[in-house]
């Protein structure tokens, strides 16, 4: 009986753990392949981030390049039609029309060197980030019908070049956007370096939108879909803040640790300030 | 430590079935209700059946073999509403008219509800095996990208593959051994029997906690 008994436990106990390793397999291989979904999906996302981030580098690269040919071609084909046209009329008879001729021309040169020197990025790179952000204000701000108003705080720091141009176009956008929407009689642009990131703020006084991400709100306007995918292209990040009737907000912050730029380099560019605290107001 | 193996399972279930309370208040998803059903039943007739067999010392098989029927059917419900190839839905659909036929003839003409139904436990015992294969079957080739151990049927069925593969062979057997080797038989159901239904009500008591919130179209 001791005997059948052994033989009975032994089929009993090799026939459960027979099935119970079949259980833990089937198991297993559940969470092995799960791991292997995620991780195929993981790649997929990272496939998808990358060739999204090298279409927008190329359609930058492209937009630079057309921004460096109107700009050359505005100063040198427009802008010397232009002198030839003043220095024709300096040479004429000396008429009040003549007179009020050469001040329209006077002034459209001095326009026209303005955007090209604002769309020309090689322009931006060596003026650097703060200096074309004044000239960008100051030209908004000849048209008399804004104040505006920029601040810089810290030790200004080296930003890789492309990717200054990158936040340079960044800012155009945002001022743009106020131009064209906003309603605002005030813009004001603030820049603190504190390494190893600058923040950047573009505030106005205009009216506004509704704009609640914290509730869903996604960014659906290209532009500003535009501009939150070029922050993101340089690894920064933008926030939107606004409100009906209370102005917009517009807060970059960019990691400058991540341009791979030494001291030395930062020399090399030129661009080493002394600590500044500068404050630019105009109306 | 005897009256621990007998009872451990049941304590582990009361709170297990008292943890799928919060399911009925949490937008949780129908299966998982019923899964609390089952639990709440289950935990009402193991009393019942400790009641019968502890206080008035009588035989309580035929209320296992009753519940072991109606366990086996509902689980299937579940396993109905969470699967979604149409073929094992229809396996399930042939299975209920195939098994209650069955259950019905073994109950009446084969083995009775006097001694443990062998054959019931087998055949749904290893449907439900059947079963749990093909859900996680269904989550290995599901394009969602939800965490499996953040879903309530994955510790569900994890719970009925064990059980079932760790009891089949033994409840296949009952018969012959409860009259041949009756202490091992007591033994081996109090100890090893026991620890994979508290593991099985482990699992459920995961299943129902797994998870804060529900979402609606979960």
């Amino acid at each position: 009986m001791q005997e059948k008994l052994s033989e009975v436990v032994l089929i009993l106990i090799g026939s459960t753990l027979t099935t119970l390793i079949l259980a833990t397999l089937i198991i297993l291989s559940v969470f092995i392949g799960q791991r292997r979904k995620f991780r195929h999906r993981k790649e997929l996302i990272e496939m998808k981030s990358n060739y999204d981030k090298e279409v927008l580098r190329t359609q930058l690269e492209t937009q630079m390049q057309t921004l460096e040919t109107i700009s050359r071609e505005l100063h040198d084909n427009v802008g010397t039609l232009i002198s030839m046209a003043m220095v024709h009329l300096k040479s004429t008879e000396n008429t009040r029309q003549t007179t009020e001729a050469n001040q329209m021309l006077d002034e459209a040169m001095e326009i026209l060197r303005d955007i090209s020197r604002s769309i020309n990025p090689d322009n931006i790179q060596k003026r650097g980030l703060s200096q074309s952000i004044r000239n960008e204000l100051d030209r908004i701000r000849k048209s008399g019908q804004y104040k505006t108003n920029f601040t810089s705080e810290g030790v200004e720091f080296a930003i890789d070049p492309q990717n200054q141009v990158i936040l340079f176009r960044i800012i155009q956008e945002a001022l743009n956007n106020i131009l064209k929407h906003a309603r605002a009689n005030e813009i004001q642009i603030s820049l603190i370096f504190k390494e190893p990131k600058l923040s950047i703020t573009i505030a106005d006084n205009g009216q506004g939108f509704l704009f609640q991400p914290e509730q869903g709100d996604s960014i659906s306007h290209s532009g500003l879909a535009n501009m939150t995918k070029r922050a993101r292209l340089i690894g920064g990040s933008l926030e939107i803040k606004s409100k009906l009737n209370a102005g917009t907000t517009i807060e970059i912050q960019y990691p400058a640790f991540i341009t791979d730029l030494s001291k030395e380099k930062y020399h090399k560019y030129g661009m080493h300030k002394e600590p500044v605290n500068t404050e630019l107001t105009s109306s | 430590m005897d009256d621990l193996m007998r009872y451990g399972p049941v304590c582990i279930l009361a709170i297990t079935t008292l943890a799928g309370i919060r399911v009925y208040f949490n937008n949780a998803p129908q299966p998982l209700k019923m899964l609390f059903h089952i639990c709440l039943v289950l935990l009402l007739i193991d009393g019942f059946g400790y009641f019968i067999s502890d206080v008035l010392r009588e035989q309580n098989k035929w209320l296992a073999n009753l519940f072991l029927i109606f366990s086996i059917l509902y689980v299937a419900n579940i396993f109905l509403l969470i699967l979604e190839q149409e073929k094992i839905k229809l396996t399930i659909q042939i299975f209920y008219g195939a098994f209650i036929v069955f259950a019905f003839i073994n109950s009446l003409f084969l083995q009775g509800l006097s001694g443990v139904q062998t054959l019931t436990f087998v055949i749904g015992g290893v449907f439900m095996i059947f079963l749990s294969g093909a859900y996680f079957w269904q989550l290995l080739v599901s394009p969602d990208n939800d965490r499996i151990t953040r879903d309530p049927f994955f510790w569900m069925s994890f719970g009925l593959l064990v059980y079932y593969a760790g009891n089949v062979p033994f409840y296949g057997m009952f018969n012959y051994l409860e009259r041949n080797f009756y202490d091992f038989t007591v033994f081996y159901q109090t100890y090893i029997s026991n620890a994979f239904a508290t593991f099985l009500y482990l699992l459920y008591l995961i299943a129902f906690l797994c998870r804060k919130n529900y979402p609606k179209s979960y």
